[in-house]
């Protein structure tokens, strides 16, 4: 018998959220620390927030803010975004979601390797990304 | 048929999965590491078109 499941992706593992990033156009350009660290905005201020993984603002648009992802307790990442870089830079729920997506293509091969699978990825039409494992 | 996992990744965050020539409950089994290293499973279909049939109203009676 086979099955079909449904999963909504949560952001846990720090190198395949680095990865994922890479792949949204910041490939060398996210900062990693053990220690969360704070974020700044636009003018240079530090902010409230701090995260353990952080793409500074010169590399996410103009008159941009830090970009931050922190790690909660339960292990996942929180990400922090400015109302403003949603609303101008566009690094808004959509972009989230699409984070997400490549995030879960990186994690999922990850594992996969492990196991011994054979890894094929496609891209489709729709937006969709199509992973083939086979062992 | 080869056993394959097809997962699908969908641009909000959400993904299919799907197992395919796995035999009995190996297919659990098998998927479960995926899951796991996912997120939160949502939903979840067996899919029984390999041994359901059809009962049409002449009485005969059709394998899908």
């Amino acid at each position: 018998m086979s099955h079909y499941s449904e999963v909504v992706i949560e952001l846990t593992d720090e190198g395949c959220l680095v990865a994922a990033l890479s792949r949204l156009g910041f490939k060398g350009k996210v900062e990693v620390h053990r220690v969360a660290q704070p974020l700044y905005g636009y003018q240079g201020d530090m902010r409230g927030q701090k995260a353990h993984i952080i793409i500074r603002r010169e590399h996410v648009g103009r008159a941009a803010n830090d970009l931050g992802f922190e790690r909660q307790a339960d292990g996942k990442y929180r990400g922090w975004v400015s109302e403003y870089d949603q609303k101008y830079n566009k690094y808004d729920d959509a972009w989230m979601g699409k984070l997400k997506q490549a995030y879960g293509v990186e994690k999922a091969r990850a594992e996969a390797k492990k196991k011994g699978y054979r890894v094929s990825e496609q891209k489709l039409n729709d937006g969709r990304v199509r992973l083939v494992l086979r062992r | 048929m080869s056993e394959e996992i097809v997962l699908e990744f969908w641009e909000d965050g959400q993904v299919n999965l799907e197992g395919k020539g796995f035999k009995g409950k190996a297919c659990f089994k098998e998927m479960q590491f995926l899951k796991d290293a996912l997120g939160v499973e949502t939903s979840f279909t067996k899919k029984q078109e390999f041994y359901q049939t059809e009962v049409k109203r002449d009485g005969k009676v059709k394998a899908k």
